[in-house]
C-alpha cells in the first residue's frame, strides 16, 4: 500500500526544468532513497512534496488524500516532517526547546488557556515535555539537552533536526542529506538511527543522500534522478549495476566494485 | 489556583510596590507632576511590552506602534465622554474596550501587511502610523468631539494609581504566561526561522497575526489609561516619534525580555523627565544632547539590551 503517490509532477524556474514529469510511489514503512548528481532536482522534489514550492503540473497524494493544493503546515499536520540540507534550527533556543516547539504543535490548548493557565495547559505542557525528552534521549542528545542548539557539533545538530522532525509524529519523514559533513562513525550512527526510527515509530522515510554506502545499506528502493527526470528506479543492487546510473552519477569505479 | 502559586513572587512584589507607591501618593511626598510621571511610566512600560511581543519575540519590525496606542486613547476617551462614565468599574471596562478596538484595527490591517518582512514591514507600518496621524488631525470633520488638530479636551480624569497599576500588572503577568506557553515559543521560533517553523507545522501567518493583535491590544489599553491620566489628547502625541520611543525601550531593554522592557521603560522616562527637573532652565534643551549620548553608550556596552547576558543570536 502506498503512503505517497507522486504523479507526473513538474516544476520549472524560469527556463529551467527543475523537476520534469516525475512519478513514483512510496510504500508504507519502507526507506526510499533519492540519489543523483548535484542540481538534479532532489531538494526541489522535497520542497514540492512538503509544499514549500507549488507544482506547475501533476498531483501529490498522501495517505489517500490529494494534497497538491494544501499549504505546508496543513501537509505537516497530516503527518509529514522534513529536515533541511542546510540546517535550520531555532538558533536562540536550547536543544530541549527546539524539540519542545515541534511537540507543542500536536499538544494543543487555546490562547485563553495559555493566558490563565487552566488545567488543560498543564496537562498538555507535561505531555509535550515528556515527548520532547523521550525523543532527545532517543537521538542520544540527553546530556546536551540544555545546550544552545547552534553550539552543538555539526553531527549533533543533524540529529537534533531529526528529533525535532519526529516530534511532529510523522507517518512520512523526509531527510535531506543527513550525512553531509559527517565522519565515518557518525554516519554509522545515523544509519543505525534510521533502522531504529523505522522499527520504533513505523515511520516511512525518504532520504536524499550522496553517501553511497549508507544509501545501499538502508534503502529498500532507490530512485535516481538527473536533470529533473527519473532515470531509474529499483532495488540497490539493480541500481548499482545499471549502465545509465553509472554513466550519470556513480561513475565506472563504483559500478565495478 | 496553581497559577497564583506560581506567580506568588511576582504578586508579592507587585503588592509591596503598590504599597510603596500608595504611601508616596497619600502623603504627597512629591508634586502632582511627579505622581503623573510615575503613572505615565507604568503606562509606557505596558505599551512597550506590546511592541516587545511584536518585534522582540516575533521579529516583526513595526514603526507604527504609537498609532495603536493613539487609537486606544481616542476610542476610550470618546466612550467615556459620550456616556459620561465616572465609576471606576465602568472605567476598567472602557480601558479594555480601548485595547480591543486597537486589536480589532490591528487584525484588519495585519492581514494584508504582515505578509511583508523586515524593512518592508517597517515601511508599511510607518505608512499606517502616518495615516492614523492624519485621520486624527482631521477627526473633527467626522466627529466633532475628537477635536482634530485642536486636540481632544475635557476627558474625565479617571486613571488613578489603582486602575493604572493593577490593570498594567495584570496584563504584564498575563503576557508572561502567554510567552511561556506554546504561543510564546511559536513566536520565538518564527523570529528564529520562519521556514523551519512551518516545517514543524506551525501556522506562521496566523501566529504572526496573533502576536501583532495581542501587542496592539496592550498598546490600546496603555493608550486608554494615558487618555484618562492627562485628560487631553493631541495627534502629535501619537506620531512617528512616539513609535520610536517604544522602539528605543524595547531595544535598550533587550529583544524578547519582559523585565528588560520594564527596566528600560522606567529608565527612559526617568532620564527624559528627570533631566527636565534636574537641569537648570537655561540648559534644559541640552537633554537632547545628553540622552542620545547615553543611548549610544548603552548600545556599545550592552548591544543585546540592559537585561540580556551576551549570547549567540
Amino acid at each position: 500500500m502506498s503512503i505517497l503517490e507522486v504523479k507526473k509532477l513538474s516544476k520549472s524556474f524560469g527556463g529551467i526544468k527543475a523537476v520534469w514529469d516525475l512519478s513514483f510511489n512510496v510504500k508504507k514503512g519502507e526507506i526510499l532513497s533519492i540519489i543523483g548528481p548535484n542540481g538534479a532536482g532532489k531538494t526541489t522534489i522535497f520542497n514540492l512534496i512538503t509544499g514549500f514550492y507549488r507544482a506547475d503540473t501533476g498531483k501529490i497524494i498522501f495517505s489517500g488524500q490529494d494534497i497538491t493544493h494544501l499549504n505546508t503546515e496543513k501537509r505537516i499536520n497530516l503527518g509529514m516532517a522534513r529536515t533541511f540540507q542546510n540546517l535550520r534550527l531555532f538558533r536562540s533556543m536550547s536543544v530541549f526547546e527546539n524539540v519542545l516547539t515541534a511537540a507543542l504543535v500536536k499538544h494543543k490548548y487555546g490562547f485563553v488557556s495559555g493566558l490563565l493557565r487552566t488545567s488543560g495547559f498543564y496537562s498538555k505542557k507535561k505531555e509535550a515535555e515528556e515527548r520532547a525528552r523521550y525523543l532527545i534521549n532517543f537521538m542520544g542528545l540527553k546530556e546536551k539537552e540544555s545546550y544552545l542548539a547552534t553550539s552543538l557539533p555539526y553531527g549533533d545538530q543533524r540529529k537534533l533536526e531529526i528529533a525535532r522532525a519526529l516530534a511532529t509524529e510523522p507517518k512520512l519523514l523526509l531527510v535531506d542529506e543527513p550525512c553531509a559533513g559527517m565522519n565515518h562513525s557518525e554516519i554509522n550512527q545515523i544509519m543505525e538511527t534510521f533502522f531504529r526510527i523505522q522499527e520504533t515509530f513505523k515511520t516511512t522515510m525518504i532520504i536524499i543522500e550522496h553517501h553511497m554506502e549508507l544509501v545501499m545499506k538502508v534503502s529498500e528502493r532507490i530512485i535516481v534522478v538527473d536533470f529533473g527526470e527519473k532515470i531509474m528506479e529499483g532495488r540497490p543492487e539493480e541500481v548499482k549495476n545499471d549502465k545509465r546510473v553509472i554513466e550519470a552519477y556513480l561513475g565506472e569505479d563504483y559500478g565495478v566494485q | 489556583m496553581k497559577l497564583l502559586l506560581e506567580l506568588r513572587k511576582e504578586i508579592v512584589f507587585s503588592l509591596l510596590l503598590y504599597m510603596l507607591l500608595k504611601m508616596i501618593f497619600i502623603n504627597n511626598l512629591f508634586s502632582d507632576y511627579v505622581e503623573q510621571v510615575i503613572l505615565y511610566t507604568i503606562i509606557i512600560v505596558l505599551g512597550s511590552l506590546g511592541l516587545n511581543i511584536i518585534y522582540g519575540y516575533t521579529g516583526q519590525f513595526s514603526l507604527g506602534h504609537a498609532a495603536f496606542y493613539g487609537l486606544g486613547a481616542y476610542f476610550s476617551a470618546f466612550i467615556t465622554k459620550s456616556f459620561s462614565i465616572e465609576s471606576s468599574l465602568m472605567f476598567i471596562i472602557v480601558v479594555f474596550s480601548g485595547g480591543f478596538f486597537s486589536a480589532f484595527v490591528a487584525y484588519l490591517i495585519g492581514i494584508p501587511i504582515l505578509k511583508f518582512k523586515d524593512d518592508f514591514l517597517a515601511i508599511a507600518t510607518l505608512g499606517f502610523g502616518i495615516l492614523i496621524r492624519n485621520i486624527l488631525d482631521n477627526s473633527d470633520r467626522f466627529l466633532e468631539t475628537l477635536g482634530g488638530s485642536r486636540g481632544f479636551v475635557g476627558i474625565a480624569s479617571l486613571s488613578d494609581l489603582e486602575t493604572v497599576f493593577f490593570v498594567s500588572i495584570f496584563l504584564i503577568l498575563m503576557s508572561k504566561n502567554i510567552i511561556q506557553s506554546r504561543y510564546g515559543i511559536f513566536w520565538m521560533s518564527i523570529r528564529d526561522d520562519e521556514t523551519a517553523s512551518s516545517s514543524v507545522g506551525i501556522n506562521v501567518s496566523d501566529m504572526k497575526l496573533l502576536a501583532f493583535v495581542y501587542g496592539c491590544f496592550l498598546a490600546g489599553v496603555a493608550g486608554a489609561l494615558y487618555a484618562h491620566l492627562y485628560t487631553f489628547l493631541h495627534p502629535s502625541n501619537f506620531d512617528f516619534l512616539k513609535s520610536v520611543d517604544f522602539l528605543v525601550i524595547v531595544i535598550v531593554g533587550g529583544m524578547g525580555n519582559i523585565s528588560g522592557t520594564v527596566v528600560a521603560g522606567v529608565f527612559w522616562i526617568l532620564i527624559i523627565e528627570g533631566l527636565r527637573i534636574m537641569l537648570p532652565a537655561h540648559i534644559l534643551e541640552y537633554r537632547w544632547v545628553i540622552i542620545p549620548i547615553v543611548l549610544i553608550i548603552i548600545m556599545i556596552l550592552k548591544p543585546y539590551g540592559l537585561m540580556v547576558r551576551k549570547r549567540a543570536l
